[in-house]
């Protein structure tokens, strides 16, 4: 069993979307994790609710297999950009998986070093997990540009899950897992 | 320029907020590397908004101006034109720069077209490439440095580029080895190159056959090139020239698509590492393969974008073009040749957002869930074959376990049967 720890975490009150609001200088950052101030994010269809870092650069939209929310940051640094943290759900309308052992089992199949499937403690809830490392390529080849170290954390849900994970360049992964904790600790499904 | 001018207008979109937020903040930070000196010195003072947008506005309208000013009336009446779908249609007189480069683009071309013919998919491929005679009419393919990229589709020449030094590994791998290092040193320049595919249509036929699936992700986006105008549009300088995050994952999965089609008619394909790796992760999960592409285009390129953004840089152009100043009769009629192809642009990239999401929801994503279905079969069965052809027992029985992992996950009893049997006689 593993627990991840956290930086400075305070929790926020439920609130709103990540959007600012107009009688607020910002959609007020009330947590803090590894140097990041967290706000809360509302999925758009009410699905969840979640921090998410506020000075990433978010993408909400309708993916091929349904709607996702993906992150990329911190927007400073030599890592600039390179690390994201996306949400996604199953089964949906392309995955089938029913499962976290079910996506897994389909990751053991590639070629990647995979961990086991383990259970994961974060603010005193229990999840599958796994994790790996991949390389990440440029759009237009195959040259390994650097290893990314990416981390998955499964959270059963009405007859499916969400996936929430990490992908970060191996070398520095640690120092934005906290965010990725505090959205998987923080993170609400509602239907 | 153009690059300025799109970071300039990224960043006063961010600006045009009655607030500004973290995430707006660490936005206008990751922009400015792209930024005209005076207005990235700004950012790293951390000037106000205000300042920013005063800056900001000044070499917006200086760029803009050069754009504007560059372009004739003539130039802007063409702009100005619908752009009809279907059909290779108005090209510019390039890409060919001589004959030799025409006679290598053209063999390139047409050894893509015989490759791509044998695999039932792949005539698919073809098939949204026909002209109006019902014939295939390929974009042409030049040969130049693409710094890193392997091969990429040009829409302002229409043209595919296949990288050159991709080209050259292609044509010395196929010499004996101790003439590899001679040809490479002769083929050192492009022209030689260029030259050399222009005489050798087996070394075009090579590059075709070990590059089938890079060639139908460019040929792809040939295809959105044709079905929708938007990147028409882009060359014509009527929207913000970006690389729409969205076709690069509809290429990237009938790439995929391809490959499956290939693995299911013949187990025995062969396929790059890289590509076969690509194609088993997708099958693992679309939505985690997604996330990655949208990672893998973001992190590494500026102008990645998806269709959204393209919109709302667009509608502030059109903002700006609409509040531009005319005192001349050729002043006001370049505005409205302006406004006119920028409108229109601005309506095709929502018929296309529409059109993507109807795409995905539909057709695509149903040839994706098949292609799910049949996967792990697909691989099994592959690997059997590669494992009896296998240069020696170690390789042997690598194969022969990734056959057996993807003839379990398949569920095909029969098939798993022949795995394990085949398993125990190479014991």
């Amino acid at each position: 069993m593993k627990r991840f720890l956290f930086a400075a975490l305070l929790l926020a009150p439920a609130g709103c979307r990540r959007e600012e609001t107009a009688d607020t200088e910002l959609a007020p950052a009330k947590a803090v994790a590894s140097g990041q101030k967290l706000i809360t994010f509302e999925e758009k269809t009410g699905a969840f609710s979640c921090f998410a870092p506020a000075d990433w650069k978010m993408l909400e939209a309708d993916g091929s297999a349904g709607s996702f929310i993906q992150v990329f940051g911190p927007m400073e640094g030599p890592d600039r950009g390179k690390t994201s943290i996306s949400v996604n759900r199953y089964p949906n309308v392309v995955d089938k998986i029913r499962t976290p052992q079910e996506l897994w089992s389909g990751f053991k199949l590639t070629d990647k070093k995979m961990s086991a499937l383990e259970k994961t403690t974060i603010a005193g809830r229990e999840f599958p997990a796994f994790h790996y490392e991949a390389p990440q390529h440029p759009p237009n080849g195959w040259k390994v540009l650097y290893m990314n170290r990416v981390d998955t954390v499964m959270i059963p849900f009405e007859g499916g899950f969400f996936e929430i994970t990490h992908s970060a360049p191996a070398d520095s992964y640690k120092d934005t897992l906290p965010v990725f904790e505090a959205m998987v600790a923080g993170f609400q499904p509602k239907r | 320029m153009a690059t300025q001018r799109l970071s300039l207008e990224r960043l006063r979109l961010i600006l045009s907020k009655d607030e500004l937020g973290g995430s707006d903040t660490a936005a206008i930070q990751a922009l400015k590397g792209n930024l005209p000196e005076a207005v990235a010195k700004a950012v790293d003072a951390r000037k106000s908004a205000a300042d920013l947008r005063e800056l900001a506005d000044q070499d917006l309208a200086r760029i803009s101006s050069y754009f504007d000013a560059s372009r004739t009336l003539s130039e802007r009446r063409d702009a100005a034109q619908p752009v009809r779908a279907d059909g290779p249609g108005r090209r510019v007189p390039l890409p060919y720069f001589n004959e030799s480069e025409r006679l290598a683009g053209e063999s390139l071309s047409a050894t893509a077209a015989d490759r791509l013919a044998k695999d039932a998919f792949g005539r698919t491929v073809l098939a949204r490439l026909n002209g109006k005679d019902g014939k295939p009419a390929l974009p042409p393919v030049v040969i130049q440095d693409l710094d890193g990229g392997v091969a990429s589709y040009d829409y302002r020449r229409r043209a595919l580029v296949v990288d050159r030094t991709v080209m050259l590994m292609s044509v010395t791998e196929d010499a004996a080895p101790k003439d590899r290092a001679a040809l490479s040193k002769a083929l050192s320049s492009r022209q030689a190159l260029v030259d050399y595919i222009a005489r050798r249509p087996e070394a075009a036929a090579s590059f075709a056959a070990k590059n089938d699936a890079l060639l139908v992700h460019e040929l792809t986006h040939a295809w959105q090139d044709r079905r929708d105008p938007v990147m028409r549009e882009m060359a014509r300088g009527n929207l913000p020239q970006a690389m729409l995050i969205e076709y690069e994952i509809e290429a990237w999965t009938t790439k995929n698509l391809y490959i499956h089609s290939r693995l299911k008619h013949d187990p025995r394909s062969q396929v790059n590492i890289f590509e076969l790796e690509d194609y088993t992760n997708m099958n693992v999960s679309y939505s985690a393969w997604e996330s990655q592409m949208r990672t893998r285009y973001s992190s590494e390129m500026p102008d990645a974008m998806d269709i959204k953004t393209v919109a709302a840089i667009q509608a502030r152009r059109l903002a700006a073009a609409r509040a531009r100043a005319t005192s001349t009769t050729e002043e006001r009629t370049a505005k409205a040749l302006d406004l006119l192809g920028m409108t229109r642009a601005e309506r095709e990239l929502r018929e296309l957002s529409l059109a993507q999401k109807a795409r995905h929801e539909s057709p695509l994503t149903g040839m994706v869930a098949a292609m799910r279905a049949e996967s792990a079969a697909a691989l099994a069965e592959h690997y059997l074959s590669a494992a009896l052809h296998a240069p020696n027992p170690i390789e042997t029985s690598v194969l022969l376990r990734k056959a057996e992992d993807f003839a379990l996950e398949s569920g095909d009893k029969e098939l798993l049967a022949r795995v394990r049997a085949r398993k125990g006689r190479s014991r």
